[in-house]
């Protein structure tokens, strides 16, 4: 899922710069007032980052909270290699002028990886971890995640009237429970989103499909090969996070499920009808009018070649900020795009279902930390409207729907898919729903082995026995794994 | 090595003065010898023996996050039982096989043409060496660009001569092939240059006789040149069989071991296990089965080495 290559060097050297400046600066005091001193902040300004705190900007954070509870502690923050969280990265002396937290931000290429390695030795280094909704249920289990309800029941830890959760985009916060409780709160999010050429679409009179049926017309009407553009691209590589991410879009629209009836009944049903029939469109479109090869492309070579001119149509999953397609510097397709809800099934109402795929990366507190409130007040403010609406500055997108809505970022992303990036994101994380994959433990398996059938369907396999297969192995590994 | 061939000392001789000098001396070569492999044998046992050790344990649990439940052998009943544990296996025979034995040929082919004294030559044996010292990863990343159809120089100088290849990756056995080849082009210089030393070191002796009994060049190859060339050669695949039996990150970068498993090796197959579904129990099963599999492969080829240079000896 990691989405950042380009543009990160300066990024980089400047989160180094900041977490070089956050360890050595000293913590800001409070003035009597409760603000900052004007010389506080702007040495702290003067040292660091473009986006700055400002003493007017604490203001902002004015709540039943007492973002000083944990004042000259210091936590450890584990965060992806995205420019998401470089951005996020700028605004940290903002944090640390209003808690008196020093924050010791660190990045990793896998921060899964590193994690896991972590909590796996029940190490306590990590405070705040940053978290692949994917693992989340995995890591409850093994109990690796503090239950943040705890603090959200102390006024001086948590105030709704100031943080508005309701705000949150729901179907992400739902991502973050389990069991009714909730162990992560959304920083990052996308979801399966259908790009078309604008160009293309009009020179045949053609309008943006709605429908799976329709992308399939359309795609067989723009399919050009012998002039370098194919119909249809999206990934075909194995793996859960790959093609089945991707896949999943098709599948629930089509009303398949993985299992006979989650969470009561764990019998896998990926050979079902509904399956084999959304199987047969996903991996039809790629196998007749997506590029050769695509049956083995993740999102980097699918994106690219899409940037490049190849694909008339291409369902991924970008947030604006690292999308090739519509940046001049690496596409040569800039500014054609255009941006739709993810193509659905039509009902007998007249209705379209669709299901878009969902990832986040949320923000949580290890449970083996031993400073909790620090790592929950980061988290807190992190997640808050304030960090997340200057952060959507540059990426235009935050966890929130009144983000989403603000006209003044509708006009600074304008020139993403013309102008319809932001409704058509919005449009999909309303309707998308965080069951759009059984959320248990074993997932990352089972939809590793269903991966297979997919690939193999895109290469010209049959889909009813390639989701045969797959049933007979899901099957194997889930009485292993006890689920059956 | 060098303990078990000093000679055995003389316990319990009266003692004279020459046999008291020889202890000794005896007693101080071997304390001399111990500390030359002490430090060897810690830090084998620190790094090697421990982690086996560790393995083995593991091996018979079931982990979960921190939970660890000892269940005696039946992880190994799960890989007997296991389809796509053999798949694996398979695999990793048929690429071990393919590796090698085309390094082979093809090394020792480039060996002889190599060990003319031509001018220039010098240059080409260099030359030869740079994929050996290239990182695997970046291999594996510059021959899936030129596997990838539309940017991709296979496909196109395929299709230059008149050859309609389709997308090496996404087939089955063309992406066996594919992987095969890539490691055939970075590892058939080691084998080269092993082979290389070893025709280098052949004495001149018989190769004149033969050339005055009037042997034609195919006879010396074939009568001279590859018995002699006998314990080298089974070295090179020991080495290399060893090697390509361990082979991770290329066919990682190139295919992640697909499509489907039509590359999964037996060390891809482990990294998922263990790395991306936590099966750390069961993965640490498979790797003990795979240290079995290689210790006896190895050990055979061992003995068998041991056999040929005897043999040289009585010669």
């Amino acid at each position: 899922m990691l989405r950042s290559q380009r543009g990160l060097a300066a990024l980089v050297a400047l989160a180094l710069a900041l977490a070089a400046c956050s360890g050595a600066s000293p913590v800001a005091s409070p003035s009597a007032s409760g603000t900052l001193t004007p010389e506080a902040s702007a040495s702290t300004a003067a040292a660091t980052a473009p986006v700055i705190a400002q003493s007017g900007d604490l203001k902002d954070f004015t709540s039943t909270i007492n973002w000083k509870a944990a004042a000259g502690q210091k936590i450890f923050v584990a965060m992806t290699d995205q420019t998401d969280t470089d951005v996020l990265a700028q605004q940290l002396p903002q944090f640390t002028a209003l808690t008196g937290i020093q924050v010791d931000y660190q990045k990793f290429q896998d921060v899964t990886q590193k994690e896991l390695v972590d909590l796996q030795a029940g190490a306590r280094s990590i405070d705040v971890l940053q978290l692949d909704s994917q693992v989340i249920p995995e890591y409850v289990r093994d109990g690796y995640l503090a239950d943040l309800g705890q603090f959200m029941a102390d006024p001086t830890m948590y105030d709704p009237a100031w943080y508005k959760p309701g705000d949150l985009i729901g179907s992400f916060v739902d991502l973050g429970k389990q069991d009714g409780k909730s162990y992560a709160i959304p920083a990052y999010l996308e979801t399966t989103l259908l790009y078309y050429r604008k160009d293309l679409f009009a020179a045949k009179g053609l309008q943006p499909p709605d429908t799976i049926d329709e992308v399939a017309a359309d795609a067989a009407a723009l399919n050009d090969p012998a002039h370098g553009v194919y119909g249809w691209n999206s990934v075909g590589q194995k793996g859960a996070d790959q093609n089945v991410y991707r896949f999943m879009t098709f599948a629930g629209a089509f009303g398949a499920t993985i299992f006979k009836d989650f969470p009561k009944d764990l019998t896998p049903a990926v050979n079902s009808p509904q399956m084999v029939q959304a199987l047969g469109a996903y991996a039809g479109l790629l196998h007749k009018y997506g590029p050769p090869g695509v049956a083995n492309w993740g999102w980097d070579e699918a994106g690219t070649f899409a940037a490049k001119g190849g694909s008339a149509m291409y369902l991924d999953t970008y947030d604006e900020a690292q999308s090739p397609l519509d940046d001049p510097s690496v596409s040569k397709t800039a500014g054609k795009w255009g941006c739709a809800l993810t193509p659905g099934v039509k009902q007998a109402d007249g209705s379209v279902k669709r299901w878009p795929s969902m990832f986040s990366w949320m923000l949580g507190v290890n449970a083996k930390s031993q400073q909790q409130q620090a790592a929950w007040l980061f988290v807190q403010w992190a997640t808050s409207y304030q960090v997340q609406h200057k952060k959507a500055e540059t990426v235009y997108y935050g966890n929130r729907t009144s983000i989403f809505q603000d006209p003044a970022l509708a006009t600074a992303s304008k020139a993403i898919c013309n102008g319809e990036w932001l409704q058509a994101t919005l449009g999909n994380m309303k309707v998308a729903s965080p069951d759009f994959r059984p959320r248990f433990p074993g997932w990352l398996e089972v939809g590793d082995r269903l991966s297979l059938a997919i690939q193999s369907a895109i290469a010209g396999g049959d889909p009813q026995s390639e989701l045969n297969k797959a049933q007979d192995d899901i099957t194997r590994i889930l009485k292993r794994g006890g689920y059956l | 090595m060098a303990i078990s061939s000093l000679p055995v000392p003389a316990v319990g001789l009266p003692a004279h003065g020459r046999t008291v000098r020889r202890r000794s001396r005896w007693q101080a070569r071997e304390r001399f010898a111990w500390l030359l492999v002490g430090p060897t044998a810690i830090i084998l046992g620190l790094f090697t023996l421990f982690p086996i050790g560790y393995l083995l344990w593991v091996s018979l649990h079931a982990v979960q996050g921190p939970h660890m439940r000892f269940i005696g052998a039946d992880n190994y009943a799960s890989i007997a039982t296991d389809p796509t544990f053999w798949d694996a296996v398979r695999v990793t025979v048929l690429y071990v096989v393919a590796t090698t034995g085309s390094e082979l040929v093809l090394g020792f082919a480039l060996a002889i043409v190599l060990s003319r004294k031509l001018r220039g030559l010098g240059i080409v044996r260099t030359l030869l060496i740079i994929p050996m010292a290239m990182t695997p990863v970046v291999v594996g990343l510059t021959w899936r660009l030129l596997y990838t159809p539309p940017f991709g120089l296979v496909n196109y100088g395929a299709s230059v001569v008149g050859l309609n290849l389709p997308p090496m990756l996404t087939d089955p056995i063309l992406a066996f092939v594919a992987v095969v080849v890539v490691d055939v082009w970075q590892w058939t210089p080691f084998m080269m240059l092993l082979i290389l030393a070893g025709l280098q070191s052949l004495p001149n002796e018989p190769f004149e006789a033969a050339v005055v009994d009037g042997a034609s060049r195919l006879q010396v190859l074939r009568y001279l040149t590859i018995p002699m060339l006998k314990g080298i050669v089974l070295v090179a695949l020991i080495f290399r069989g060893i090697d390509a039996f361990d082979t991770f990150d290329t066919i990682y970068v190139l295919t992640l071991g697909g499509p489907g498993t039509a590359t999964q090796t037996l060390t891809i197959f482990d990294f998922f296990q263990a790395f991306r579904w936590f099966h750390f129990g069961y993965a640490a099963a498979v790797a003990v089965v795979m240290l079995v599999l290689l210790w006896a492969v190895s050990f055979a080829a061992v003995r068998s080495i041991g056999r040929q240079l005897l043999a040289g000896q009585r010669r």
